[in-house]
C-alpha cells in the first residue's frame, strides 16, 4: 500500500467515509460513481448539527472515479442491508486506499474493487457549492 | 410437499415448491418476503411478529421440539437474542465478549487483512461489525458495533430494527485484543 489519506482528495477533506453509507454504485465504460450518504465533520462548510435521532450530519453526494482503464471486483455483495424504514444501503466505505500510483482499493459491504484511473477521484456533494 | 425450516436462520432451506409452476420464488409471501411469512412455506400470511412457530414445531418441522413450548430450536434462537441483549445490560461490553458470542452463533470473521472486524453467518450474511473509534467527528469517537439479523436488516443489540442514521445503529463497546 502507498501512503494515502482519502481526506487529501477533492471534496473529502471533512468527510468521514467509514460511517457514511453507499446507496448505489453506477458503472459506466470509463467511470464509476458511488452514490453516498456522507458523514460531514464539524469543519465542513455545510455541516449542521445532527437531526433528531441521527448520529451524524449526513449529506448526499457522489464519489466519482473518472478516466478508468480497469475495474476488478474481487468480492461483490448481492444483498443490501435494510433499515427500519425499509431503505436499502450497501454499508460504509471501510477501506479506501491507493495501492499503486493510479490504482485504488475501495471496500465495504458492497464488495471489494480495485479501480485504475488516470485522474484523482473526487467527491461532489449535491447541495454544497462551497465544498472543495 | 412441506418445506424444511432452519430455526437458526429463521429461513426455509428450500425454495417454494410451486416455483416451477409459478416462476416466483417468493410467491408464498405475496412477493413480500421481508414482511410476510408462511408457516408451511406454501401460502402467504402477513403474520408480523406473531409467526406461529409452535405450529411448525408440533408438525415436526423443527427437530427436537418437545411440544411444551419451552424447548426446541426456536427457543434457542430467542435465548441467543436475550444473551446478546444481556451483554449490553451493564454498559458497553468488551469486544472479546462479542467475539465469543459470535463464535457461539457459528459466525466467522471475514478476514480481508484490513478494515473493521466483520462476522458472517453460515449463509454469508454480515451479522456483526466491530469498528474502532475515530476522533474525526462527534459520535465516532467510541469503539462501536453494529448488527444485522438473518434477513440483512439493521438491528440493535435488543434485536429491534433501527434506521441506518440513528445512534442505535452503532452501539458503543470497549475494544480489547
Amino acid at each position: 500500500m502507498m501512503s494515502f489519506n482519502y481526506t487529501e482528495l477533492s471534496g473529502l477533506k471533512d468527510v468521514f467515509l467509514e460511517d457514511s453509507f453507499v446507496l448505489a454504485i453506477k458503472e459506466e465504460p470509463a467511470r464509476i460513481t458511488f452514490r453516498v450518504e456522507a458523514v460531514l465533520t464539524p469543519q465542513h462548510p455545510c455541516y449542521r448539527p445532527p437531526g433528531v435521532d441521527e448520529q451524524y450530519c449526513f449529506s448526499k453526494g457522489d464519489l466519482i472515479f473518472s478516466e478508468i482503464s480497469d475495474v476488478t471486483w474481487t468480492r461483490r455483495s448481492t444483498e443490501p442491508f435494510i433499515d427500519a424504514k425499509d431503505e436499502p444501503d450497501w454499508g460504509g466505505i471501510d477501506e479506501f486506499d491507493r495501492v499503486h500510483l493510479n490504482e485504488y482499493l475501495v471496500e465495504g459491504h458492497f464488495g471489494s474493487v480495485h479501480i485504475t484511473c488516470s485522474t484523482n477521484p473526487v467527491f461532489l456533494l449535491d447541495d454544497c457549492p462551497s465544498a472543495t | 410437499m412441506d418445506r424444511y425450516y432452519d430455526p437458526a436462520t429463521d429461513q426455509f432451506l428450500s425454495v417454494d415448491p410451486d416455483l416451477a409452476e409459478t416462476g416466483q420464488p417468493y410467491a408464498f409471501t405475496g412477493d413480500n418476503p421481508l414482511n410476510a411469512t408462511d408457516p408451511l412455506g406454501l401460502d402467504g400470511c402477513d403474520c408480523g411478529d406473531d409467526v406461529p412457530v409452535g405450529a411448525m414445531e408440533e408438525m415436526g418441522m423443527i427437530p427436537g421440539y418437545s411440544g411444551d413450548g419451552t424447548t426446541g430450536s426456536s427457543n434457542a434462537s430467542a435465548s441467543s437474542s436475550e444473551e446478546l441483549s444481556r451483554l449490553f445490560s451493564n454498559g458497553p461490553p468488551k469486544a472479546s465478549a462479542l467475539r465469543s458470542y459470535a463464535k457461539s452463533q457459528g459466525w466467522t470473521i471475514l478476514d480481508e487483512g484490513h478494515g473493521p472486524e466483520i462476522y458472517v453467518d453460515k449463509n454469508g450474511v454480515e451479522r456483526m461489525t466491530i469498528k474502532e473509534g475515530s476522533p474525526r467527528t462527534p459520535g465516532s469517537e467510541h469503539d462501536r458495533v453494529s448488527f444485522r439479523n438473518a434477513q440483512n436488516q439493521r438491528i440493535n443489540p435488543n434485536g429491534e430494527r433501527v434506521t441506518r442514521r440513528s445512534p442505535g445503529n452503532h452501539t458503543p463497546i470497549i475494544l480489547d485484543p
